[in-house]
């Protein structure tokens, strides 16, 4: 058959495939979000309809089918109705170019190449993705302008303001390990990670820092959920919308978070690979889906740990520490590739800077909270140790000092 | 069976980049001009990958699709007049904006046409386009490299007359 038709339809078989994978995997991810954070709160979380709640994501979904789509008579109709569609789009046209599995064991002839586990092995992959993120904050600042709120607006322009500060941060970042890659192409990236013999998260311990962050901010997860921040904004963007519209915002909220994830395994934990077992069918796949996982499971413990930071908070971490680190990151980086000296050299480099920055933090926190530490003896032996103390301050009230301390549920 | 499948693509991406820059001039609301605005630039990275030139593809869509565009919508939604029907109205001198359109498209096609340097270019730049690892090293090293001819100095002079526009609009925007 002819390559160029076999390619064409490699190409809409695997769309299909990642669309519906995708999807599928979005549904149950709410699931384990809510089971795992429930984890964190001690409670149970949803385990009622089917084994552990396993049925959960499908009666979420049959609800948000019959829910009613309420279009508010301020809004504007026509771009109210798409933008959600738009957030979707963009969202999972971005995962063509994660790859899942190795394309050279699928032979070199250009028709079985065509069924690699990738969709596109666009020789500019990782620019792609930043190209379609940065697409992303279309379907949030249409959907809070259409909403005709102005708390939506609100949310939106916060939206935009973040990702476009946090993508600078997360280009320069991801510089240094393009540097030591020497190509932009995603496959290429795991390549030169198994020819250098080393996951680049060694090489670029604070790069991963940075680019961590910076996604987290990019895909608007906590603690940089400003946009949807309940108490100030009754979730901003996403106020009018109701049912599968609002669905819609949550799957590409998640579907972003996967790609952000199969971004930081692919270009700093190496992939597909893991030592040397990749040649084996499916094994790859396996490598792929754990380190996903595992830095999904770190997005959601943020969730879990972190309080939401300020929109001030935000906009300084972002332009004032990021920025700065990963400018400084990229210099030491190119030195360090351009002179030829071992990779270490960046590790060690990165290591001291984050060893300051985490010096400072503890300093500035020793100042803040001077009395953090539970002086009261028998109350801190009555309480599990998980449990931290708060002093309250003697001369605020004359009712609370004769309380000795108050259990925070931190 | 052969599909040509670039020229294919092409008439495809033509007809929606032609069709949005249309719909960029007449449509009566200017949030939806704006909008077919994002699929002018669109289309635009799409010829340019048919052109086997993904990376200008990337960053136009990177640029203007996502910063430029950006830009505009929000100087749009903050300052529109939510009272006025229509706000993206007709100049009273659409004709004379028609007449330059129309001589300059003349110009441009018989420029492609008749020109030597037309065909000349388009040869030229076949081997950069085909280079190994595409055109982004090329690109870099015809941009930056220090031991070949390359654009090092003209690039650097570009960066200073960005910094100063920076510069410039952080002294503009300053509170007093």
């Amino acid at each position: 058959m002819d390559a160029t038709l076999v390619a064409i339809i490699a190409a809409v078989v695997k769309s299909a495939i990642v669309i519906a994978a995708l999807l599928t995997i979005f549904a149950y991810m709410t699931l384990i979000e809510r089971r795992v954070l429930a984890r964190f709160q001690r409670r149970v979380g949803p385990n009622r309809a089917g084994p552990f709640g396993l049925l959960q994501p499908l009666a979420d979904g049959m609800k948000m089918a019959f829910k009613e789509q309420i279009i508010p008579t301020r809004a504007r109709r026509l771009v109210f109705v798409i933008a959600p569609s738009i957030s979707v789009f963009v969202a999972l046209a971005a995962f063509a170019v994660v790859p899942l599995g190795s394309p050279t064991a699928w032979g070199s002839s250009p028709t079985a190449r065509a069924w690699a586990p990738l969709v596109a092995d666009v020789n500019v992959g990782i620019l792609y993705i930043l190209a379609l993120s940065s697409l992303a904050v279309y379907g949030i600042v249409l959907g809070g302008w259409s909403s005709g709120n102005h708390y939506s607006l609100l949310g939106a322009l916060r939206s935009a303001a973040q990702m476009v500060s946090y993508e600078v941060s997360i280009g320069l970042a991801i510089a240094g390990v393009l540097m030591f890659a020497g190509t932009l192409s995603m496959v290429g990236i795991v390549q030169a990670q198994v020819q250098q013999g080393i996951w680049f998260i060694l090489a670029q311990p604070l790069g991963f820092i940075l680019y961590f962050i910076a996604a987290t901010a990019e895909v608007n997860r906590a603690p940089f959920d400003l946009p949807e921040a309940e108490q100030e904004l009754v979730a901003g963007y996403l106020t009018e919308f109701s049912g599968l519209r609002w669905s819609l915002y949550q799957m590409s909220e998640y579907i972003n978070m996967i790609t952000a994830a199969s971004v930081a395994a692919t270009l700093f934990f190496g992939g597909w690979t893991l030592g040397g077992l990749d040649g084996i069918p499916g094994i790859p796949f396996v490598w792929y889906t754990i380190k996903v996982a595992v830095v999904l499971f770190v997005f959601i413990w943020m969730r879990a740990t972190l309080p939401r930071i300020r929109y001030d908070q935000l906009m300084r971490l972002g332009w004032q520490l990021l920025l700065p680190l990963a400018v400084l990151n990229l210099v030491v980086t190119a030195a360090v590739v351009a002179f030829d000296v071992p990779w270490w050299i960046s590790t060690i480099f990165s290591l001291i800077v984050l060893a300051i920055g985490g010096i400072v933090y503890y300093v500035r926190r020793r100042r803040v909270e001077p009395s953090a530490q539970p002086s009261d003896e028998a109350l801190r032996l009555a309480l599990p140790t998980s449990v931290r103390l708060v002093r309250i301050d003697s001369s605020a009230s004359a009712a609370t000092a004769r309380q000795p301390a108050e259990v925070s549920p931190n | 069976m052969t599909i040509d499948v670039p020229a294919v693509a092409f008439w495809v991406i033509a007809i929606i980049l032609v069709g949005s820059a249309l719909a960029v001039v007449v449509m009566p609301k200017i949030v939806h001009a704006a909008l077919f605005l994002v699929a002018v630039f669109g289309a635009a990275a799409g010829i340019y990958v048919l052109l086997n030139a993904e990376f200008i593809a990337i960053v136009q869509v990177l640029i203007y699709a996502g910063a430029v565009t950006i830009l505009i919508l929000f100087a749009i939604m903050l300052t529109q007049n939510s009272m006025s029907r229509v706000s993206n109205p007709f100049s009273g001198q659409w004709w004379l904006a028609g007449l330059i359109c129309v001589l300059l498209a003349a110009g441009i096609i018989f420029a492609v046409n008749s020109s030597p340097m037309a065909a000349g270019a388009a040869s030229d730049a076949l081997p950069l386009a085909n280079a190994a690892g595409g055109t982004v090293v090329k690109l870099g090293q015809l941009l930056y490299s220090p031991f070949a001819y390359s654009y090092v100095l003209p690039f650097e002079i570009a960066s200073v007359v960005l910094l100063v526009a920076i510069v410039g609009a952080i002294m503009i925007g300053r509170e007093e």
